[in-house]
């Protein structure tokens, strides 16, 4: 039964749908109209999604970004590496996080980079990995960009030769008590987990995840640190950014001493990655969370550029159908990544509801796209979205640092940023559901999330 | 889509946002932009390329710098130079409200509060929940025209400033309530119309009402298993007091929600949502002098006098040593583990408290962080924090335990309180506590979100703005002594309570070898 076409009765999904449907639904009055009718044009500018940047290589092959921005007090440095999980050999996975762990900072009072810029007001200091990069990230006051910029070089120069089986051990523990906190302890954690084992089935080298697989990760060795930090930590398979309020030349200077003098490595090769699987439903018992959830899932290979925009901003016209007043959840987006992209669609509802009636709202949300051209009010509004997005996203430092970092590890050729944030107008209605209807088609993998304590429809409640 | 990525340190940890543990309030969950998560185009021409093209392209080996690197030690501290607040202008209207216009220039965007001093506190005796209600359904449907017929065409206020490509949210608090929007400053004269015109004629759909009560009994039924919250809850009762006011539910209990009418609601409204006592803070790339007259023009109508200030009485004073108090969370395989203080009657200043939280639990060289995590590999995120409200203040300190290890790991843990009380820190210690904390003040004026929070968080406390330079000197002038006796004043184990949020047998296990005895279990207030 197509629940899309029954009226809507309290109590069901299809209620939410339509409450969720009418929140950008045509009326009087539309406030994005103009006199004569036509929507308003998009309101930003591409200089304003800029970001003016002195882009160089070292001779070393690392690349620099210099972002100078006097407005602000704070400096931010960024090194970002082509060392995701994607990189990792076969029957290791969890490596290339635990490299990051056992890199942020060092296991002697000389490369305490913690206690060195934390003591020295940095108001940022952390280090993350995804599928294709990994990322060391300072903010300090404008004052100590030495110090952080000495730090990005002594990791590089110091650590490595410090690694030794104990300190993999003990990261390791930390690491096993991160899946624990923020997989297995969260809700949908467990079930993210093996939808990423279907999606990515082996021998993609993202089988496991980012953490890891728990076994594969208890047989890394410090020789396998050392040898993945050899391979990928090293200046040409990496960009550094500085953003901020600095001065340019000391920057430079500074960057010529330090990272500039390390080893240059060599640029890391996109592993080749098995093509997607046929496609899959699986379910899960989800024993945390209460609402039951659907999820469906695409692989692609690497994707044309407007085809990725196009999906985000289908996933943005998705996300608009959520609605707090009855309850459903959707959650839909892009991911993209060195090689390979995921769309993703997750549906939830706050009350016991068969999985196969979810699925097929979840099916219908999607021919919303597929079907017919989105409202131009919705898309609009969407586009106005995206952009609002990355312009919060630029005024704010670490969000400035970690998008050019990004930008710049991905294939050339390298748009300025204001024109890549910007393409997506380039984009209307018809692209929109022609892409979806090409790329949207069966999902690879269905995964189906089972409460063990589901809930009483709300008009069943006592 | 979910995010892949996996940090270091847990500052993201959900669980150990001691703002979000004791906000005990959430309402829906906000929606970060995931704009670039690497997911902008990889190639200018549409040109799919091949999944080896890198590395073909790229794979040469650049030649050694001449001029090798080699290790110097880091260089030396640099003089301290303060950042400078933006401007702020501000007009009080006749009507009682207080307009803020803050300019930040560097980008496009405004962030915009409407902030009331009136919460949870404010709820009539029978209607707990009724304020959380009111606010929220002001942001739905109208469901009636003008001329009263049902008019289900009618937008939410939330997607008509959607249309404009902004978002809008609102909250509720035991002391405040407010309505958030972000979006562009060109369209902020239309933001304004568009709030001042759903606070002079607030929404109140009875299917909106419906739908928001349901989602609140639906949260309420599920904080046994959403454990962030269901903890929050409980913590609130440690830190503050079972009998506290701070310790009830801000959103309502399930009888109060389900005997809760529309009728209630739209009084509510008539009494929260008004002028006197408001506050309106625009933060972003505008001209403050305009926006003190847009907002002028478009709130001149509004009318409402403030409800009488709330009586709160102060938390009880620690007790005598309480059990371990047990949250049942089925299946878990961490202890998510906390010390909760009540601070009342305690003499120390704010500043040497927060000096204590950051040396114990701020950043990744605390001294909770290096014995729990670093080095006894027993957790991935700790955390320490000074709850500041404005008829109360609490200490917490917590750590997400491995259950499997939770006995070691809670020694570890009162072993590390243990040595704070037991000696002053080091100049170092104090130096980085001081860093931390100044590197949170700084903060606060780097870009059009900090800048708003750190206004609208000054005004909830009950201060009339934001006064970091006031609070640096407070903080420079805290010597090691004064943080030390801070530790001994605080950090007394018979003052302590514990909470630990797990399954049974791992937290009896963690108490007991610990000689804290069998943990009580507690129970929610829903």
């Amino acid at each position: 039964m197509n629940r899309f076409r029954t009226a809507p009765a309290p109590g069901t999904t299809a209620l939410a749908l339509a409450a969720a449907l009418s929140l950008l639904a045509p009326s009087r009055g539309a406030a994005a109209t103009t006199s004569d009718g036509t929507f308003e044009a998009r309101k930003t500018t591409p200089a304003q999604l800029s970001v003016e940047v002195q882009r160089f290589a070292l001779s070393n092959g690392l690349t620099v970004i210099l972002a100078p921005d006097a407005t602000g007090s704070s400096v931010a440095v960024w090194m970002r590496f082509r060392a995701g999980a994607l990189f990792e050999p076969p029957g290791r996975s969890g490596l290339a996080h635990l490299v990051e762990h056992l890199l942020a900072s060092g296991p002697t009072p000389e490369t305490d980079y913690a206690t060195l810029l934390e003591s020295r007001r940095a108001r940022h200091f952390n280090a993350s990995t995804g599928y294709d990069g990994m990322s060391f990230e300072a903010v300090v006051p404008s004052e100590e960009l030495p110090a952080a910029l000495w730090v990005a070089a002594d990791r590089l120069g110091t650590l490595p030769a410090l690694v030794d089986q104990g300190l993999v051990d003990r990261h390791r523990r930390v690491v096993v008590e991160e899946r624990a906190l923020r997989v297995v302890d969260e809700p949908y954690g467990l079930v993210d987990e093996r939808l990423s084992a279907r999606l990515f089935a082996e021998p993609h080298p993202l089988h496991a995840g980012v953490v890891g697989a728990v076994a594969e990760l208890g047989a890394v060795s410090a020789e396998e640190v050392r040898a993945f930090v050899a391979s990928y930590l090293v200046p040409a398979n990496a960009v550094l950014v500085v953003a901020g309020r600095f001065d340019p030349a000391q920057a430079r200077r500074l960057i010529d001493e330090g990272v500039g003098r390390l080893p240059p490595g060599r640029p890391a090769p996109t592993p080749a990655l098995p093509p997607p699987s046929e496609p899959y439903v699986d379910q899960r018992a989800e024993p945390l969370a209460r609402r039951p959830r659907v999820s469906l899932a695409w692989r692609f290979p690497a994707l044309p550029r407007d085809v990725g925009l196009a999906l985000r901003l289908g996933g943005q016209v998705l996300g608009f159908m959520s609605d707090g007043a009855f309850g459903m959840g959707v959650e839909a987006g892009l991911l993209e990544y060195a090689g390979e992209s995921v769309f993703q669609l997750d549906v939830t509802v706050p009350y016991g509801e068969p999985m196969s009636v979810m699925e097929g709202d979840a099916k219908g949300l999607l021919r919303f796209l597929t079907l017919r051209e989105a409202p131009v009010e919705l898309l609009h509004a969407a586009h106005l979205a995206l952009d609002r997005a990355a312009l919060f996203h630029l005024d704010n430092l670490e969000g400035r640092a970690a998008a050019l970092a990004a930008l710049e590890l991905l294939p050339p050729p390298h748009l300025p940023i204001g024109e890549q944030l910007g393409w997506h107008w380039n984009l209307d209605r018809y692209m929109l559901r022609d892409t979806a209807r090409i790329y949207l088609k069966e999902p690879q993998v269905v995964m189906h999330a089972r409460p063990t304590r589901p809930k009483a429809a709300r008009g069943e409640r006592p | 889509m979910s995010r892949p990525d996996r940090r270091w340190h847990g500052h993201a940890a959900r669980l150990l946002t001691l703002a979000a543990i004791l906000a005990g309030c959430a309402e829906a969950p906000r929606r970060i932009p995931t704009l670039f998560t690497n997911s902008l185009p990889r190639d200018g021409r549409g040109k799919q390329p091949t999944p080896t093209s890198t590395a073909t392209a790229t794979s040469t080996l650049a030649p050694a710098p001449a001029d090798p690197w080699r290790p110097t030690p880091p260089p030396p501290a640099a003089p301290r130079s303060a950042p400078t607040p933006p401007a702020a202008r501000e007009l009080m209207l006749p009507n009682g409200l207080r307009v803020v216009a803050v300019e930040h220039h560097a980008r496009p965007v405004v962030v915009m509060t409407l902030l009331w001093p009136r919460g949870a506190f404010s709820d009539p005796s029978d209607a707990a929940g009724a304020t959380s209600l009111a606010v929220q359904i002001a942001t739905d449907y109208r469901e009636r025209s003008d001329r009263g017929e049902e008019d289900l065409e009618e937008k939410p206020l939330r997607g008509l400033v959607a249309e404009l490509g902004a978002t809008l949210d609102s909250g509720t608090t035991h002391e405040a309530a407010w309505i958030h929007l972000t979006g562009y400053a060109a369209d902020l004269g239309a933001y304004l119309t568009l709030l001042a015109g759903a606070v002079q004629e607030p929404r109140h759909g009875e299917r909106s009402f419906k739908g928001r009560r349901d989602a609140k009994l639906d949260f309420l039924e599920d904080l046994r298993t959403s454990d962030d919250d269901a903890l929050g809850r409980v913590m609130a009762q440690a830190a503050f007091g079972r009998g506290h006011p701070y310790a009830r539910s801000p959103i309502g209990t399930r009888a109060s929600l389900s005997t809760l009418g529309l009728e209630d609601v739209v009084r509510q409204q008539a009494a929260v949502l008004v002028p006197e006592g408001a506050t309106l803070v625009v933060v972003g790339d505008l001209d403050a002098r305009t926006v003190l007259g847009q907002a002028q023009a478009a709130f001149r109508g509004w009318q409402g006098r403030a409800l009488p200030a709330p009586v709160v009485e102060a938390g009880p004073a620690a007790a005598a040593r309480e059990p371990v108090g047990l949250l049942r969370r089925q299946p878990a395989s961490t202890l998510v583990t906390c010390a909760a203080r009540p601070l009342a009657g305690v003499t120390s200043s704010d500043a040497s408290l927060q000096l204590l939280a950051a040396l114990l639990g701020d950043g990744a060289a605390s001294r909770l962080a290096r014995a729990l995590r670093e080095q006894g590999g027993h957790a991935y995120a700790v955390g320490a924090g000074l709850e500041r409200r404005r008829h109360g203040r609490a200490f917490l300190a917590c750590a997400t335990l491995g259950a499997d290890r939770g006995g070691e790991g809670l020694k570890a843990f009162r072993e590390t309180l243990a040595a704070v009380r037991a000696a002053p820190p080091s100049a170092s210690e104090l130096a980085h506590a001081l860093g931390q904390v100044q590197a949170e003040l700084d903060a606060s004026w780097d870009d059009a979100h900090h800048i708003s929070a750190a206004w609208t968080e000054a005004i909830a406390l009950g201060e009339d703005r934001p006064r970091p330079e006031r609070r640096r000197a407070e903080l420079m002038a805290v010597t090691a002594d004064e943080l030390w006796r801070a530790a001994r004043e605080v950090l007394r184990p018979e003052a302590t309570r514990w909470v630990v949020s797990g399954e049974t047998a791992a937290a009896a296990r963690a108490s007991e070898a610990n000689g804290l005895g069998a943990p009580l279990a507690l129970t929610l207030d829903r």
